[in-house]
Order: structure tokens, then sequence, then C-alpha cells
């Protein structure tokens, strides 16, 4: 027994004395190590050597309810916003539009949140040769491709602007036109977009815009000094795609669903090796996109016995993130697996696309980002040496 | 009930210390920090033992002396350490813990004995961090590096005549893995996928282990050779994309490495059957395998004293009473090119079970390797030793 409480008390000390410590890191550095845990190499500003534009599909998207209209031509897209506006008798100084001669005609076009992009060009007005309304969707939605709606070019007119006002004269017949076919309920129907050479984009308010003083007038002044004030009856917006993006540009917009792909010579590494970070940075260019923010979907492009296809690498929410660039240069990460794929050989590197996912909300509109001169940065760990 | 509570006492030790391993901050290198594969009384003894041949050495460090064997006998051996790290900028203080091996030896009429067991032949237990690289390349290295290379040990050992013993033992390394675990985490990046690299090493292969004791009234001599021997080992890289099977890019390698060849002298001398003092010698070419490495040596004393069962204290039993002291070099490559160098003190008790059915011995061993200057860091361990030997009745 007495040899028992000796060992009893041998062990306990045991515990006391030995026992004592940590598990923790020790505080060594790596020196003590005579195996190496693999270089991390970063390689920054690696250019594509392609880049593309890819237009998806047209959405019927925006229809009469929105509170605004784009007028405008930018980045191969012209905006067009349709207008009609009903005068009745009230609307005629007088109460009698026969007895009025007209002078001159205006829209007035009122600025949202001061939304000018680009330089104030000139303004194409046309007039619509077929009938619309403001839930026609200006796309054919079983092949999301622009549905032709005929228009005849009336004028470029340089339109003015004072504070948030533009102002946009029409001609003259529109009107009259319309008070000779109807005194008592004149309907006067035109077009507003973007001329031809012109790149700038209008935001105004449309006849359903929350903000008071913004709905679309026709101005009228008449040959005894009277003028004459009506808001738009009718209107909505749409756009059609008349040009692809210059070459180096990466657009990515929504409604003309336009994105971009782009191909980069990578270095290669072991298939062991991890790839850390793959960054992509480009320059934004403000002056040419409207946008508070976009959904974009980055997929791999596939190209099996000459069909081309893309897919989502991975469930990395690098591959689909919300944007929203407010300065530049604009960077963002983007899914390392789908690098680590090409970069070791095991796919063929046939590029990325990116391409705005375009999201059914309540203040549903066109936005799109323009950027240029894409550069990748890339981080990547080698495996550690299985040497000595 | 007395052996109940000493196997208790045992099993709550281990829990105590359970996780962890008994290990050295110079172990990540090469085959890992190689132990010394010593026996209850050799460990109480500062290493030393090889020629003493009294059928009580359980060592692995002379096959010849399980020609001593009358008995069968088996035991295991545990072990406690806590050590003081210490580097250029920090020091801290670990605890760990292994059981280093386990052995039976069975004896034949003819004067001869084998002996089967596991023995572990090098340890790696070290746990790294270190930021590395700047700018956009700076990273958090971590690596953690586990387990060792053990040894499935097969030996026989044969008293030839009435003065020599001989033995031959193999070890056959088919256990015991060497684990790394690497990170590497950018810094300056917030949404970087940080790198997670597994590399696992097992071994194939046998090393052999000659040996031969010759005795002279009350002195007796030991030769040991152990030829080099080259091992297979098999090297499994993983990265997180193969460990989650994201991608099948595991790569699996063999490659040889190499055990050193090995000589080893040994002398006791027994004044009495009470008192016993051995002094050891051991050299191993380790700079033959692999660059850099450091051919290695060992020199050890030790003395092991017993108390008459009629003790002035008592007590009442013979006690073995131990103590040795020893300087090793280290083979592993350092940045400075000078060997690491381990010396330790030790001491010892052998309080041996009633009917002489075996012994419980625990042994005290305080040590320093490395020298903060020349290696970047030094540590000073405090070890001990619990070991159970038991006769098979």
């Amino acid at each position: 027994m007495q040899n028992v409480r000796v060992i009893s008390i041998i062990l306990v000390l045991s515990w006391l004395t030995t026992a004592c410590g940590s598990t923790d890191p020790s505080p060594v550095g790596i020196n003590l190590v005579d195996l190496a845990g693999g270089e991390v190499v970063e390689v920054s500003d690696i250019r594509p050597v392609e880049t593309g534009t890819r237009l998806r599909e047209l959405f019927p998207t925006v229809l009469g309810e929105a509170d605004e209209l784009l007028v405008g031509r930018m980045n191969g897209v012209e905006y067009v916003s349709l207008l009609q506006v009903t005068l009745t008798p009230t609307d005629f100084p007088g109460g009698d539009a026969t007895r009025l001669e007209v002078d001159s005609v205006f829209v007035e076009l009122k600025l949202l949140g001061n939304l000018v992009r680009g330089a104030l060009g000139d303004v194409k007005v046309s007039l619509p040769d077929e009938s619309w309304s403001e839930s026609r969707a200006f796309v054919d939605t079983s092949t999301f491709s622009t549905a032709a709606f005929e228009r005849i070019d009336l004028v470029d007119a340089v339109p003015t602007r004072v504070d948030s006002t533009i102002r946009v004269r029409l001609p003259v017949e529109l009107l009259v036109d319309a008070i000779a076919e109807d005194p008592n309920e004149a309907v006067v129907e035109f077009a507003l977009s973007g001329a031809e050479g012109a790149e700038f984009l209008v935001v105004a308010g449309s006849r359903d815009a929350a903000t008071a003083g913004k709905v679309p007038q026709l101005v009228a002044y008449y040959a005894d000094g009277t003028v004459g004030r009506t808001g738009s009856s009718l209107d909505t917006y749409f756009a059609d795609r008349v040009a692809t993006p210059s070459s180096g540009e990466v657009l990515l917009q929504t409604g003309v669903l336009t994105g971009a792909t782009m191909r980069f010579d990578l270095p290669t590494i072991p298939p062991s090796a991890t790839v850390n970070l793959v960054q992509l940075t480009m320059d934004y260019d403000f002056s040419r996109s409207f946008l508070t923010s976009l959904r974009l979907r980055i997929e791999r492009i596939n190209v099996v016995d000459g069909d081309t296809t893309s897919t989502i690498v991975s469930g990395n929410q690098l591959n689909e993130q919300v944007v929203a660039p407010t300065s530049s240069p604009f960077r963002m990460n983007l899914d390392q697996l789908m690098f680590h794929g090409w970069m070791s050989g095991d796919r063929d590197n046939r590029g990325l696309v990116i391409t705005p996912v375009f999201e059914i909300t309540s203040d549903l509109r066109y936005e799109w980002a323009l950027f240029t001169n894409p550069r990748l940065r890339v981080v990547y760990s080698l495996p550690p040496s299985i040497g000595s | 009930m007395k052996r109940t509570s000493i196997l208790l006492i045992l099993v709550a030790t281990l829990f105590a210390a359970d996780g962890v391993q008994a290990g050295s901050v110079f172990s990540f290198n090469g085959q890992g920090y190689p132990l010394r594969r010593l026996g209850p009384r050799a460990s109480g003894m500062g290493g030393s033992g090889r020629a003493i041949v009294d059928g009580l050495g359980m060592s692995s460090f002379n096959p010849a002396l399980l020609g001593a064997y009358r008995r069968p006998a088996i035991y295991g051996l545990f072990s406690l350490q806590r050590r003081n790290v210490e580097d250029t900028r920090d020091s801290r203080a670990i605890a760990d813990g292994d059981i280093h091996g386990m052995k039976a030896v069975f004896p034949f009429r003819f004067r001869g004995a084998l002996t089967v067991g596991l023995e572990s032949l090098t340890d790696v237990d070290v746990t790294v961090v270190d930021t590395v690289g700047t700018g956009g390349e700076q990273h958090l290295l971590g690596l953690k590096g586990t387990g060792g290379i053990g040894a499935l040990v097969i030996g026989f050992g044969q008293k030839v005549g009435n003065r020599l013993f001989l033995g031959a033992q193999a070890d056959v390394m088919v256990v015991g893995t060497l684990t790394e675990s690497w990170s590497k985490d950018l810094l300056n990046e917030a949404q970087a996928f940080f790198s997670l690299d597994n590399v696992t090493r097992s071994q194939e292969g046998v090393q052999f282990t000659l040996g031969g004791v010759f005795t002279a009234g009350n002195l007796s001599l030991a030769l040991v050779g152990r030829p080099e021997a080259t091992i297979t080992q098999n090297v499994l890289l993983e990265n997180r994309l193969t460990s989650n099977a994201i991608t099948a890019s595991a790569t699996e390698t063999k490659r040889d490495i190499k055990f050193p060849a090995t000589f080893a002298l040994g002398l006791a001398y027994a004044r009495s059957s009470r008192l016993v003092t051995a002094v050891d010698y051991e050299y191993a070419a380790w700079g033959s395998t692999g660059p850099g490495r450091h051919d290695t040596s060992e020199i050890a004393v030790g003395l092991q004293y017993q108390t008459r069962p009629d003790n002035p204290r008592g007590l009442g039993r013979r006690y073995d009473l131990m103590a040795g002291v020893y300087r090793r070099s280290l083979y592993f490559a350092t940045t400075s090119g000078s060997a690491i160098t381990e010396v330790g003190a030790t001491i010892g008790l052998g309080v041996p079970f009633r009917r002489q059915a075996g012994a419980f011995r625990w042994t005290l061993e305080i040590g320093k390797r490395g020298d903060l200057q020349d290696h970047g860091a030094s540590e000073t361990f405090f070890r001990q030793t619990f070991s159970v030997s038991g006769w098979i009745q």
C-alpha cells in the first residue's frame, strides 16, 4: 500500500510539473525548417489577348409605368422615348384651337436627379409610324431580338438646357396637323432619341414620375402671344441596339443585355498549386455609364465540338456578385477555381464571359457600366517541396 | 488492488496528455527528430547500457541483450515533456507526451530470445507561424508537422558459450506517417482563398542491426553495427481542392530516403550485483543521407544502484536508483552549418512489483538542445518517462 502511495505522489507531481504549458504554435520561424512551404507568386498586369462583346438578348423590360424616360444614344444603343400628348379645348388659350395660329412647339423634359451623361447632343425627333401603347414590348419575346418599330425621322433638333429642364423644338406641323384632325381632342405623338453621332443620355421624368413637376410637357406658342402647356398623356421608352461597342470596351448592360468576353494569357502552374487571388481591374468610364448597381454572373466559356457554351464553375459567390462602381479604377475578384483549371492545364482556356443578371424589380430600368483597359492580377502559391 | 491502482493512475496520466507528442522544435527536419529507443532502465542511466547483459535490458540499441533473457517479458514506455522554446523574438512553454514503444520478449529453451514490438524511430511535432514575403505576396505561413516514423521491431538474441551474446534485429518501417500541413493566408487581400497543402509521408523498408556483447568477469564489452538502409518513402501531396474533391490534382510520388550506417560501443562494469556502471558511444553517418546533414555522435555514462531489501529506511523492498548524463549531436542541416547538440542528465527510480512480477520505473531528464545564436532557437526540456515492465508468468 505504501508503494502505491509513493507512485501516486510521483505521478501527481509529474502532472503538475510536466503537463503545464500549451500546444499553441511555437514562436519559432520558418528558418528552423529545412523544407520549403512553397513560394507565393504574384503576377500583375496580365492583359487580355481577346476581348469581345456578347449581346445575349433583349428584354421587354420597361413598360409605361416607369418613373423615367431615357433619351439619347450611348455605347451603340439608341434610347427612344415615345410621347403622346392629348390636347382638349381647355389646353388651348381661349378654349378654341381653330382660332389659334401655332407659332412654335417645344417639349420640355424635366431631368431626374440631374442625370445627364456625356455632352448633350442633337435630339432626333421622329414620328411613330405604327400604333403603340405603354404596355407594348419593343422586343420580340420569342427570340429576344429587337422588334422593328417603324418611325419616320422628322428633324435633328438642338436641345437647350436650363437648370433641370431640357427643351427640344418640335416641328410645328405636329400640332397643326393634330388640331386639324380633331380640334377637340388633338393628339400629338412623337419620339425623341439621340441623333446619329451623338453620345449622351438624358434621364427625365415620365408622366408617372413620383416627383412633382417632372412630367414632360408640350409647350405651344401661338401667334397672339399666348402659351399653352400640356403634360403627356402616354409615354414610355425603349432601347434599340444600333452598333457594337468599340474594341477594347467592356460594356455590361441590362435590358439590352450585353456581356463581355475576355481571355487572358495566363501563367502555368503545377496542378497541385493553389490560386489564391484573381483580381480583375478595369477603368470605369463614369461619363458613359448609367448605373446604380449590376448583378454580374461570371462564367467559363466552353467550346465542345464547335459548340460554345458557358457554365458557372462553382458555387463561389464571386461567380455572381453585385458591383456598384463609384470610382476608377474598379476592382473585382474572380473565382480562383476557374483560373486554377486554366493555369494548371486541366481546362482549355477559352476565356470567360461576364453577363449582367437582369432582375425584375419595382424600379426596373436599363442600366449599364462601361469599362476599359481590363487587366488581371493573380496570386498563386506553389505546393510545398517534398524533398530533403 | 495495488496493480489496479497503478494501472488506473497510468491511464489517467495518459489521458492528461492526450493528443500531444513528445517532440523537439528541431524535429521538422529530414526524417524527424531521431529517438534514442531506450528501455526503462537505459532511460534512467542517461542512455547507456549496451553492454549490460542481465536479462533486463529492453532497449533496442543492442539486440544481443536478448540473449540474456530467461523469462518472457513485456514493457510499455510513456514520456511527458515540458519544453521551453526560445527564439530570437519570443519564448514559450510547450507540453507534450507520447507512447514511444511497446515490446515483448520471448526466450527459448536454448538460451535465445525473440522480441517483437512497435517503436517510434523518429518524431515530428512542430508548429510554425511566420510572416513571409512582401506586398501582394505577403502571407502568414503556417506549418504543423506531426507524426513520426515507426517500426515493427523483430529481434533475436542468443547466448553463445559462456561469455558471448549475439543478436540481430530488423526494424521494419511500415508504420507511422510524417504529416505536414502548410497554410498560406495572404495578409493584404480581403477575399483571398487561403492555401492548405497537406503532405503525408509513409515509409516502406527495413534496417538491420547486429550486436554482440562479450563478458569477462565483471566487465562486458558491446559492439553494435547498423548498415545504412534505403527506405522507400511514399509522398502524397494534396491541397484544398483535392481534399474537398474539387479537383483530382493530388500527386503521389515515391522517393528514397536513407537511414545512416551506425556504429556503437558499450562498456559496462558490475562492481557487485547492486552497482552497475556503463559508458556508451555511438557514431552515425547521417552526413551521407542528405545534403547539409551532419554525422552524429553520442556519448552516455550511467549507473544503477540497487538498495538492499533491508535498507535503513525500512521500505522493505529493493529499489533501483539510476543516474546518467549524455551528450549527443543531431543530424539536422542548419543555416549556420554547425550541428545541433543535445545534452542531458537523468535520474531514475525503479519500483519492483511483488513476487518479482516486474517493475515500474520513473525517470526524470533535464536537458538542452540547440543554441540560440547558431541555430536561431534553443530549447530546454524537462522530460519524465514512465514505464511498466513485467514478467509474463
